[in-house]
């Protein structure tokens, strides 16, 4: 759903469905910027963000971890897994948007 | 670097006080986690229907259709409205979300829902009528998010899941 809106805004969207397979698909496509679900299968959110963070290749993409708990930590959590920035589920989809074109920015693809 | 919390490991700093208190702490811990748990499961189904009720908006106004428009707003609103439920449950402490406070919550879910699914019924028709049946599958995977809501509702676990008290 999120794919559907973000690809009618223009970007162009890879989409994995599991944490090791966003880890390969990463280091292949070599994204702009990762959205990473932080309750992914096989390995979630916050491993594959360290994976990918701790590799010379992807440490540089920006990610933006998205979670459905909400619960007060998860920020920290998120950021201390390597992410540049957090978001809650249901999505506010302006304010991702404005997450997404700051990272963007900053890491010069925008 | 070590900065995690300090741990008690000598005797004279583990008599009974401090195992009680561990006791107390994992209980704490356990009601915390299955607060966690199941305000994430409860969640999910909302986020499915605040999120496809939004594409469904973008759908409706690129096609101009202000009659589907209508219905479609009081989805998203009624979605809303789930997840302030949602959220108020979990707002105070795990220990204050007692089962009272859980079946008045679920009570006003399944209201919620309700209306959902009659919205979701009249704007199927409303697009079939008009033509629109692109935007049928995303009114089924709202329909679908209500039918998961509601099982986790209704689901025997949820007397697992459900907030302590």
């Amino acid at each position: 759903m999120l794919s559907r809106r973000l690809q009618r805004r223009g970007y162009k969207v890879v989409v994995a469905v599991a944490g090791d397979q966003g880890v390969s698909l990463a280091r292949v496509s070599a994204p702009d910027l990762i959205l990473m679900d932080m309750s992914l299968p096989v390995i979630d959110g916050w491993e594959a963000s360290r994976q990918l963070k701790a590799h010379p290749e992807t440490a540089l993409i920006p990610i933006i971890a998205l979670t459905a708990h909400a619960m007060s930590g998860d920020r920290e959590r998120a950021l201390s897994a390597g992410c540049d920035d957090y978001d809650t589920k249901p999505v506010d989809f302006a304010r991702l948007l404005s997450k997404i074109d700051a990272l963007l920015a900053r890491s010069g693809s925008g | 670097m070590n900065s995690g919390p300090k741990q008690s490991t000598g005797p004279s700093s583990t008599g009974g006080r401090p195992a009680d208190s561990t006791a107390g702490s994992q209980h704490m811990s356990h009601a915390v986690d299955r607060a966690r748990r199941l305000r994430h499961e409860l969640r999910t189904p909302v986020a499915h229907i605040l999120g496809y009720s939004e594409l469904l908006e973008e759908e409706v106004a690129e096609h101009d259709q202000p009659a589907l428009l209508v219905e479609v707003r009081r989805i998203h609103g009624l979605g809303e409205q789930l997840l302030r439920e949602v959220d108020a449950l979990f707002q105070a402490e795990p220990e204050a979300a007692t089962a009272r406070r859980w079946r008045a919550f679920k009570r006003r879910c399944r209201r919620s829902l309700s209306a959902l699914r009659e919205s979701c019924r009249q704007l199927q028709d409303a697009a079939s009528t008009l033509s629109q049946t692109n935007l049928s599958s995303d009114i089924g995977n709202i329909e679908a998010a209500c039918e998961a809501m509601l099982a986790l509702l209704d689901a025997p676990q949820s007397s697992n899941l459900k907030p302590a008290g």
